[in-house]
């Protein structure tokens, strides 16, 4: 009894609470993301990122379209970056705010980023009419 | 990554983490109650450099496979078992590190222990790394968020990527 009780207070914890995020991680993960969405393109033969969920049951993830997303961002085209994918544009505009800021982590709640994956989850399945 | 409790004292020789295990401090408490993880970890960055190296490593084996093999299931069973054997071998071993780990001086450790996960675990996490990757390879980008740096593989078999100047390696692959 005891034992679950702390058990959930963890679990709610671990909800509750903030985490802190490294920035040097989300930029190199940032700047990971703008590059495979540039140079995988032009890669001879290239057959475009296949979700693997998506391939096998129909159902899309939550970063379905994220790399043509960003390529759309980049090439300036935000209203097509956010017809496929809304976190390709935050992704990018997330990344490039990391490149200014001089802050070492940012901390956040820690329910902010499952919410937020949740969110483009529900976006993708009625994009690909599955809800 | 700038962990704000670093281990003290120079690297030892000796396989036995110098810091303890990563989920625990010296008297089994957290190391700090902070919002960041309870030990040292790898960064993103070393992390994705090492699975690129490993990458190329296997990619190159597939490669090689195909042309003796062509494509058919035959091809695509040695594929899988060869990147089970590549994964299992090498991060089941006492050592913990793939060839791109080595390079980039980091080590797959047990969270508990802080000691060699052994073969069990490892393969554990090798089926672990195909459930991240499924959905466009959320469960790696896991780290970038959890409390822990822990990818979901790391957390199905329970393990940590540890820097190898806080969790030294004695002889590779052990």
């Amino acid at each position: 009894m005891g034992t679950s009780t702390r058990g959930r207070a963890a679990a709610l914890r671990a909800w509750t609470g903030t985490v802190a995020l490294e920035v040097a991680d989300l930029r190199i993960a940032g700047l990971a993301l703008c590059a495979a969405a540039l140079v995988l393109p032009m890669v001879p033969f290239y057959p475009g990122v296949t979700c693997p969920l998506r391939a096998s049951t129909g159902i899309p993830c939550p970063l379905c379209g994220i790399t043509t997303s960003v390529r759309a961002t980049l090439r300036l085209d935000p209203a097509d970056a956010v017809a496929l994918n809304p976190g390709g544009l935050a992704a990018v505009v997330g990344a490039a705010g990391l490149l200014l800021t001089r802050r070492t982590r940012i901390t956040v709640p820690a329910a902010a980023v499952p919410i937020l994956i949740a969110c483009l989850w529900v976006f993708e399945l009625f994009r690909f009419d599955r809800l | 990554m700038s962990d704000p409790t670093p281990a003290s004292g120079p690297p030892s020789p000796d396989p036995t983490p110098a810091s303890g295990p990563p989920s625990q401090g010296p008297q089994g408490a957290p190391r700090h109650s902070g919002q960041g993880p309870s030990g040292p970890r790898a960064n993103f960055g070393q992390r994705l450099l090492a699975l690129l190296v490993d990458a190329l490593i296997v990619g190159a084996a597939n490669f090689l496979l195909q042309i003796l093999f062509g494509r058919g299931s035959a091809a695509q069973s040695l594929s899988f078992l060869l990147g089970l054997g590549y994964y299992v071998y090498l991060e089941g071993s006492p050592a913990g590190q793939t060839v791109g780990k080595k390079v980039l001086n980091i080590r797959v450790v047990d969270f508990q222990t802080g000691g060699p996960l052994g073969f069990g675990k490892a393969a554990i996490r090798y089926v672990g790394r195909i459930l991240s990757a499924i959905p466009c390879g959320l469960g790696y980008f896991w780290m970038l968020w959890d409390k822990e740096r822990q990818t979901w593989h790391d957390k199905l078999a329970g393990t940590a990527v540890v820097p190898t100047a806080d969790y030294p390696v004695a002889n590779w692959p052990g």
